[in-house]
């Protein structure tokens, strides 16, 4: 029996019919059609599927859609300024951040949401916020590389 | 995974043997048990309901009575049982004997049980199980001690509901309670009417 | 990995969620709160509520405040709410520590500390801090409100003192005095990981010797709990390695540790003794 429930993703509302049961990455790849957000376990453990819910990193295969409702959703997609690419996704391209590109988009919003509320993290704390996501190909150094990279850039631009 | 745990029972080995073979006594300790078949003496069919938390199974399995020594009080049982909804197993092996402690008789009983599917891999309950079984067991003992001294105080009256209040059947392992289920029906058998 | 057919409800009001409870509690309903548990559960269909009560809705749950000597702690206060110290002192410094431990940052916002309790996993950073402190569960249902003792609550694995029916509106921890040490030590394979073991221990220091402490073990028994005998043992004494490492063996040989296909009974009981001392002397520094 579904529902209707309007999702704002990346600014722009998506009036979508949804089973309570739908997961929230579930509705943002398929009713909404953002399939940038990805699934890897769909049981809360690797991370794939990071979104920015009000400006925190959630998991979004831990979320029902309906839940979502009059929330702030950020994804992968809305991480560039037109043709204009994000600092983070820049590093990522330049310091080597991703092999098949599964987990980076979950990777991305993770840091993303990270940097903007706290610029200055240690690298200690950096380290335990990137821990929270698995990748199977990089063995993570590039990536904290690349978040690390991102950091300086986005600071000296604020 | 292998583990032991021991029962109290208020009354001398003799007797306590006859009780476990009470069958509608020792039902009513069990909540949430039923016998769905007796397919021959040794091999009892049944369901069990059980919970840990948030998952819920209803367990339908078999038991088998592989030895009983009456003359020593014990006996092994084999009681495997599976959920309907495919979300695993799990395969048993129960061990146990009486022996007098005082004026009453201690159970003890060893386990060995195996689980397999869904419940092994993710449950994270192979952890739990001995201790959810201890649990059990003790809350076995409880209901069994209760009635055997309400029934002290009143020898004529014939065997009462459970007295105790109706505690719903939480964190009660699926291996224990099928466990249990098949030790109480294989008494039944050997009851001496 | 999607999980089964429910029938969704989301109420308003806290008077509202309990009578809708009361209603699907006994045809398995279940509470969504931050759901960094159940949902996993039920992706995987190991647990199939047919009703979910979403609370993150209701007004008025997630206080978060100092009153009477207490910290309350709202059904829906995140896990996150405790980076930043809730109370002044050593309570607030502490969950602060504790609260790192808990999973990984992402689960840490939307998890709530009043689910974990509800949910009581052996591994629950946070059932060990209600057990050790002595927290005070308000359990509210279509009945009214009542007030649940650590030492009554928690009863095995997943298990607590909770009806099906009830909500764990509020939990209660005292406030530490000023002068209160805490030492909280966890051990687990891998940063995220479910703790295999935990210990914390809270004590004063008066004229140069112990009073009034707590130790309490978690993970290592189906429930988290403080352990009395070594306990005594610190009371009026000063604190040095020899006490702590008195203490550590008696809790070592107090727990009756979980086993399974990981970790045997002997590496739980030994980690029990290890991380006791550790914490004791975290506390004591």
């Amino acid at each position: 029996m579904k529902v209707g429930v309007t999702l704002n993703i990346n600014g722009k509302d998506h009036a979508v019919q949804v089973e309570p049961r739908r997961t929230l990455a579930d509705a943002i790849r398929e009713e909404c059609g953002q399939t940038g957000t990805h699934l890897g376990c769909e049981h809360g453990v690797c991370g794939a599927c990071t979104i920015l819910l009000d400006g925190e990193p959630v998991r979004s295969c831990l979320m029902f859609a309906v839940q979502a409702a009059g929330r702030r959703i950020r994804t992968v997609e809305g991480l560039a300024d037109g043709e204009k690419l994000h600092p983070l996704q820049r590093a990522f391209i330049e310091h080597h951040g991703l092999q098949c590109g599964y987990c980076t988009p979950g990777f991305l919003m993770l840091a993303a949401g990270t940097l903007e509320r706290n610029p200055d993290i240690s690298d200690a704390e950096l380290l335990e916020v990137l821990s929270s996501n698995l990748c199977r190909c990089t063995g993570y150094k590039n990536i904290v590389t690349s978040v690390r990279a991102a950091a300086a850039e986005m600071k000296a631009h604020r | 995974m292998e583990f032991d745990n021991t029962l109290e029972v208020p009354l001398p080995p003799d007797e306590a043997w006859k009780v476990l073979l009470d069958i509608q006594r020792i039902a009513t300790c069990i909540p949430g048990a039923e016998l769905t078949e007796v397919v021959d003496a040794q091999t009892y069919k049944g369901r069990v309901a059980v919970r840990i938390g948030p998952v819920a199974m209803s367990l339908v399995g078999q038991a088998r009575l592989e030895e009983i020594d009456s003359a020593n009080r014990k006996a092994r049982v084999k009681a495997q049982g599976a959920d309907p909804k495919g979300r695993g197993s799990a395969d048993s092996v129960i061990e146990f004997r009486l022996e007098p402690a005082g004026t009453g008789t201690r159970v003890l009983i060893h386990s060995d049980v195996k689980l397999a599917g869904l419940i092994a891999q993710y449950g994270r309950g192979s952890g739990m199980i001995e201790s959810v079984a201890s649990q059990l067991i003790a809350q076995f003992g409880s209901a069994l001690k209760a009635q055997i001294e309400q029934s002290r105080s009143r020898p004529a009256a014939a065997p009462e509901a459970n007295p105790l209040p109706a505690k719903p059947v939480s964190g009660l392992t699926l291996i224990a309670r099928a466990l249990w289920d098949s030790i109480v029906r294989l008494f039944r058998k050997q009851s001496p009417k | 990995m999607k999980p089964a057919v429910f029938e969704y409800h989301a109420p308003k009001t806290v008077e509202a969620a309990v009578a809708v409870l009361a209603e699907v509690a006994p045809r398995e309903g279940r509470v969504l709160a931050g759901g960094q548990s159940l949902v996993p559960a039920m992706a995987l269909r190991l647990a199939l509520p047919a009703h979910l009560v979403d609370i993150n809705g209701v007004k008025g749950l997630d206080r978060l405040v100092v009153e009477a000597g207490e910290l309350a702690i709202g059904a829906c206060v995140r896990h996150a709410a405790f980076h930043r110290p809730a109370a002044e002192g050593p309570l607030g410094a502490l969950l602060a520590h504790v609260v790192r431990h808990i999973a990984h940052y992402p689960i840490r916002t939307r998890g709530t500390f009043c689910g974990s309790l509800a949910h009581a996993d052996p591994a629950s950073e946070w059932c060990l801090v209600a057990a050790t402190l002595g927290a005070r569960m308000m359990a509210r249902s279509v009945r009214g409100t009542r007030a649940i003792a650590a030492a009554d609550y928690f009863q095995g694995p997943m298990t607590t003192a909770l009806a099906p029916d009830e909500l764990l509106a509020e939990v209660r921890l005292p406030i530490l005095s000023p002068d209160s040490r805490f030492g909280f030590c966890e051990f687990s394979r891998r940063a995220g990981d479910f703790a295999i073991a935990m210990a914390l221990s809270t004590f004063r220091i008066r004229h140069g010797v112990m009073t009034g402490a707590r130790i309490g073990v978690g993970g290592v028994e189906g429930s988290p709990r403080r352990i009395g005998a070594a306990e005594s043992m610190l009371e009026g004494q000063r604190p040095s390695g020899e006490v702590f490492r008195a203490a550590a063996d008696r809790v070592a040989g107090s727990v009756e540790p979980l086993e399974d296909a990981r970790y045997s009974a002997g590496y739980r009981r030994d980690l029990a003794r290890v991380l006791t001392r550790r914490a004791l002397e975290i506390a004591a520094a």
